[in-house]
């Protein structure tokens, strides 16, 4: 930053504070003014769960009904992260360690924490069908126990090759798109599950899913941090 | 065979899918990136000639993803201003073919990253293509995110001195109208618990209550896709990130992305029409306000620019502006033209883009003192570039014209005269500065060596230039053909008839 830019003046500072209040109130008041409705798609949703091959609702909106904006809510994060690599700096995703190794208690707190993590992410993932939960929360706990592992120095960035970080990337997309393509050459549409293949195919995808989702969100975080420098890895190891 | 029901599939899809594809099957062969991209592009532009011509045949059609009925379930809808993927797919196919060249020689981008501008760019067109042709609300908000996240990168991946500024300035801006949109979408959901474009439309209509919260989720929407149109006031990320992007990023993020802004626009005047809860009358003469604002703005800043590409940016501004306008005056000439001119100036400002990157590409200069002289060097690519300029001012018998010629008629059908004069007005600010531009590249002596010795741009950089060159012309003269294909939606926009 240049230093000729002066910083915003008090003036300035309360006209903007102003003006988000005046924004905060007239959409605050226009969404009490929301007219109640009791139609709607609710009860159609409802009414057609019992063939979406799930019992819970919010999943079968999410890969059944509403199938095709949720395989672009995944295309939008593979996007992401593509847009994260294409700006890194040389070499990040190889690089060294983020973080010297942990002081005892946060390392001991590691090692119980993230074999726990990664039960509770299955346990989501199954509970995904019938109750609330689902790759998108196993997904991100995944990359939670991900980011704890690199911040605490157990694991090196570069402890997985380049390679295999981006077909984990890669696989959850290319697994619903398989799935999302084939029922067109059985003269259906996109996504159009036979019915007694819907619940295995939901489980294949969201298990996929839920690994690529780990894993573009640690990737996200290990890009944009920086390794910690020779000196100190030399320093901390004696 | 344009009857084959999944081409409204595959044509989004195409592009999406190619963007994983690209980087995969490039790993070990940096060099296949641009070829395969080219292919993707294709399959997509193949897909959308067929649509194109079902459309022209018997007019609007959807489908519906997973087989679920509308509305619970997602309808992909084509109807004449979905047509629109025409123009991004010509103008996608010649931004891949142009950058084989430009982006392997740039001198801040890192080899590797190439198979991902790539990726990035065929996500691009994969955004905007399933943004025109959504019938869905949610839909449509992450096809907005697409097309903006990879916009973004795309800007900051020049790697040039202020890029990353540029790009970090259109995120916020960006992100900014996105949430707007969101909010919108989810207050339009609240008031009729559907996310179909044509059923919240009905059920809007038949909702009883004050016309507050509709109104604001009408605000919302519409200041959400005037940031991304860059409609004045909310213009001012423009300039930069579309001169800092690598060229034919600019082609395309200046002809085609500021578009979907448009699109946008009319997508929420087709659902407020059609409902009737809210009157469109003031949000219309505040459009007609903030084009003529936009085009005279821009026309002023584009005349003090050194910088060739800046000089296209600000003119970027005064083509929006002419394109509210046309919109916000909702008389059948002024809606037509600005509809029409939606398609043509992403020629025409294409033409020139691809034009200047050229340029740049052989001297290594981009202002207009240090390329004086360069119509003797390149005499195809400037004279590409004269065509734009001549196009984009408006003069018969280019593309340019028939759109502000009807656009002028428009306002005096609309009783507003003044908005006439205005836009001639703007025309000749524009006329100013590419007469600037011509003048230095024809008649001033050259002051840099290199412009004296440059070569001709290279084939992948001329095909693209002249072609669109020629089409700016063609168009000029078989102009009708797109005007009378989009009189029947324009006629049902404005009568409100579940447009």
């Amino acid at each position: 930053m240049p230093n000729n830019i002066e910083r915003p003046r008090r003036a300035q500072h309360i006209v903007a504070v102003g003006l988000l209040v005046a924004v905060f109130v007239l959409l605050a008041r226009a969404v009490l003014y929301i007219p109640m409705h009791d139609t709607g798609v609710a009860s159609s949703i409802q009414d057609n769960l019992q063939i979406s091959g799930v019992l819970n609702p919010v999943t079968a909106v999410l890969l059944n009904f509403r199938g095709y904006d949720t395989l672009l809510e995944i295309a939008v994060l593979v996007l992401a992260i593509i847009g994260v690599l294409s700006l890194q700096r040389e070499g990040m995703l190889a690089s060294g360690r983020l973080a010297p190794f942990a002081d005892p208690a946060l390392s001991l707190l590691t090692r119980i924490l993230v074999p726990m993590m990664i039960l509770i992410a299955g346990y989501l993932l199954w509970a995904g069908e019938k109750a609330p939960g689902g790759a998108f929360q196993a997904g991100s706990i995944l990359g939670a126990a991900g980011v704890l592992v690199t911040l605490s120095g157990h694991v090196r960035p570069g402890w997985l090759s380049p390679a295999i970080v981006k077909i984990i990337i890669a696989v959850g997309f290319v697994v619903f798109l398989v799935a999302a393509i084939i029922p067109m050459f059985f003269d259906k549409n996109l996504l159009e599950y036979p019915l007694h293949l819907a619940k295995p195919l939901i489980i294949l995808i969201e298990t996929w899913l839920t690994f690529s989702i780990g894993m573009i969100l640690v990737t996200m975080f290990i890009s944009s941090a920086a390794p910690i420098t020779d000196d100190y890895v030399r320093g901390d190891a004696t | 065979m344009e009857n084959w029901p999944h081409w409204l599939v595959l044509v989004v899809m195409a592009p999406l899918v190619g963007a994983a594809v690209v980087p995969a099957l490039s790993l070990r062969n940096r060099a296949l990136a641009p070829w395969i991209a080219l292919a993707v592009m294709s399959v997509t532009s193949l897909a959308a000639l067929m649509l194109l011509v079902r459309v022209a045949r018997e007019g609007l059609f959807s489908y519906v993803p997973g087989g679920w009925e509308v509305p619970y379930g997602i309808e992909l809808r084509f109807d004449e201003f979905s047509a629109v993927i025409g123009i991004i797919c010509l103008i996608g196919w010649l931004a891949v073919l142009f950058s084989v060249r430009y982006v392997e020689h740039m001198p801040n981008v890192v080899p590797d990253r190439i198979p991902y501008y790539y990726a990035l760019l065929l996500l691009n067109m994969g955004g905007m293509i399933g943004f025109s042709v959504t019938g869905d609300l949610f839909n449509f908000f992450i096809f907005l995110e697409i097309l903006s996240l990879s916009g973004y990168a795309l800007v900051a991946i020049s790697g040039e001195r202020i890029a990353e500024m540029a790009a970090f300035k259109y995120l916020l801006m960006g992100a900014i109208s996105s949430l707007s949109v969101l909010f919108a979408v989810g207050f339009i959901y609240g008031m009729t618990g559907t996310l179909n474009m044509a059923d919240a439309a009905s059920r809007l209509a038949g909702l009883d209550g004050s016309p507050a919260a509709p109104a604001v989720a009408l605000g919302l929407m519409t200041v959400g896709f005037m940031v991304k149109a860059a409609i004045f006031p909310l213009h001012v990320w423009l300039p930069d990130a579309h001169a800092i992007a690598p060229s034919p990023v600019s082609a395309v993020l200046s002809g085609l992305v500021v578009k979907v802004g448009i699109i946008g626009v009319i997508r929420v005047q087709q659902i407020y029409q059609d409902s009737g809860v809210v009157d469109l009358a003031i949000l219309n003469q505040l459009f007609v306000w903030l084009g003529a604002i936009s085009i005279v703005v821009g026309a002023f800043f584009a005349i003090f620019q050194e910088d060739i590409k800046l000089m296209l940016a600000y003119s970027t501004i005064s083509n929006i502006g002419y394109i509210v306008m046309g919109l916000g005056l909702a008389s059948t000439y002024g809606v037509i033209g600005g509809s029409v001119h939606v398609f043509n100036h992403a020629l025409i400002k294409a033409a020139l883009f691809f034009a200047a990157g050229a340029l740049i590409y052989r001297t290594g200069y981009r202002t207009l003192t240090d390329l004086r002289g360069v119509g003797k060097s390149m005499p195809l690519t400037c004279a590409a570039l004269s065509i734009g300029a001549i196009s984009i001012v408006g003069i018969p018998p280019t593309a340019g014209f028939l759109c502000k010629w009807y656009i002028a008629l428009g306002a005096f059908e609309a009783d507003q005269p003044f908005f006439g004069f205005a836009l001639i007005f703007g025309a000749l600010f524009i006329f100013i500065y590419y007469i600037r531009m011509v003048n230095a590249f024809y008649f001033l002596p050259p002051v840099r060596s290199e412009v004296v010795d440059a070569k001709e741009a290279p084939l992948s950089m001329l095909i693209p230039t002249l072609s669109l060159a020629a089409l700016c012309l063609i168009m000029g003269l078989a102009g009708r053909i797109p005007l009378s294909f989009i009189e029947p939606a324009v006629m049902r926009l404005l009568n409100g008839a579940g447009g």
